[in-house]
């Protein structure tokens, strides 16, 4: 079975768990080290936002759900966060899978994770759950991808 | 997970030299920002960061770069990033920063 579920306390440090949980299943579907640095910078932003938005760094539960399934035109990874934190509606964060243009005049500091997320993943969804929230993530190993 | 941050001045403090090693991410970060805010407030001309040593950087890390380069536009200095390793440079171009910053390949 290539399903990893582990149940983190929502500290900064433990972002080091979810990248080894990644390089894990990465290695299994033999991405190369830009596509694993992708996606743990990809769980590594959903983890940022759950513990400083979610949480205000106080700390939390965050159930993370990382697994392997095989699909018709290749391998998928599919991460699942759920958190305790008051719910979010993110309703209104139009994010597509292409990053927004940048200049040196316009760029700001903040508000680069989300945009990320969605330029690296093939498919992010947001739930605002009774109480929580849930990420669920999905990248598709193509086979033009892996090495 | 520790990350180191070295900072040199040249004699008429116009220059600094900031060379990091290690992972930037949510946990660290707060230590780059740490380092590099003096130096956004200072009389410096030119900062250069050396990131050959670092294999990874998200969003949070990015953002103290961002406000080096909001110095370097609102000071008219030069904020240089050296020596990106093949993984922060690809989050660079899929972020479209590569084109933005003044990004060279110079051992410092």
């Amino acid at each position: 079975m290539n399903r990893i579920v582990v149940e983190l306390d929502g500290r900064c440090d433990a972002v080091l768990i979810l990248r080894s949980v990644v390089q894990v299943l990465s290695q299994r579907v033999d991405l190369n080290v830009l596509q694993r640095n992708r996606i743990g910078l990809a769980v590594d932003e959903v983890y940022a936002n759950v513990v400083r938005h979610g949480y205000h760094g106080k700390g939390g539960r965050v159930r993370f759900e990382a697994s392997i399934q095989q699909g018709e035109e290749g391998h998928r990874l599919y991460f699942r966060f759920q958190d305790d934190a008051p719910p979010v509606d993110m309703s209104n964060c139009d994010c597509g899978s292409e990053m927004p243009p940048c200049s040196a005049e316009t760029l700001e500091p903040g508000g680069l994770g989300i945009p990320l997320i969605h330029a690296i993943m093939d498919e992010v969804r947001h739930t605002m759950l009774e109480h929580g929230n849930q990420w669920d993530l999905m990248y598709r190993c193509t086979q033009e991808g892996t090495t | 997970m520790t990350l180191e941050i070295h900072v040199e001045h040249s004699k008429d403090s116009a220059i600094a030299w900031v060379r990091v090693l290690g992972e930037v991410n949510i946990q660290t970060s707060p230590k780059l920002k740490t380092f590099m805010k003096p130096l956004f407030d200072g009389s410096k001309k030119e900062i250069h960061v050396d990131l050959s040593a670092v294999p990874f950087m998200d969003s949070s890390g990015i953002a103290t770069l961002v406000e080096g380069l909001q110095w370097a536009r609102k000071e008219h200095g030069r904020f240089v990033l050296h020596q990106l390793q093949d993984t922060v440079r690809d989050i660079f171009a899929l972020a479209k920063l590569d084109t933005v910053f003044d990004i060279e390949d110079v051992d410092l």
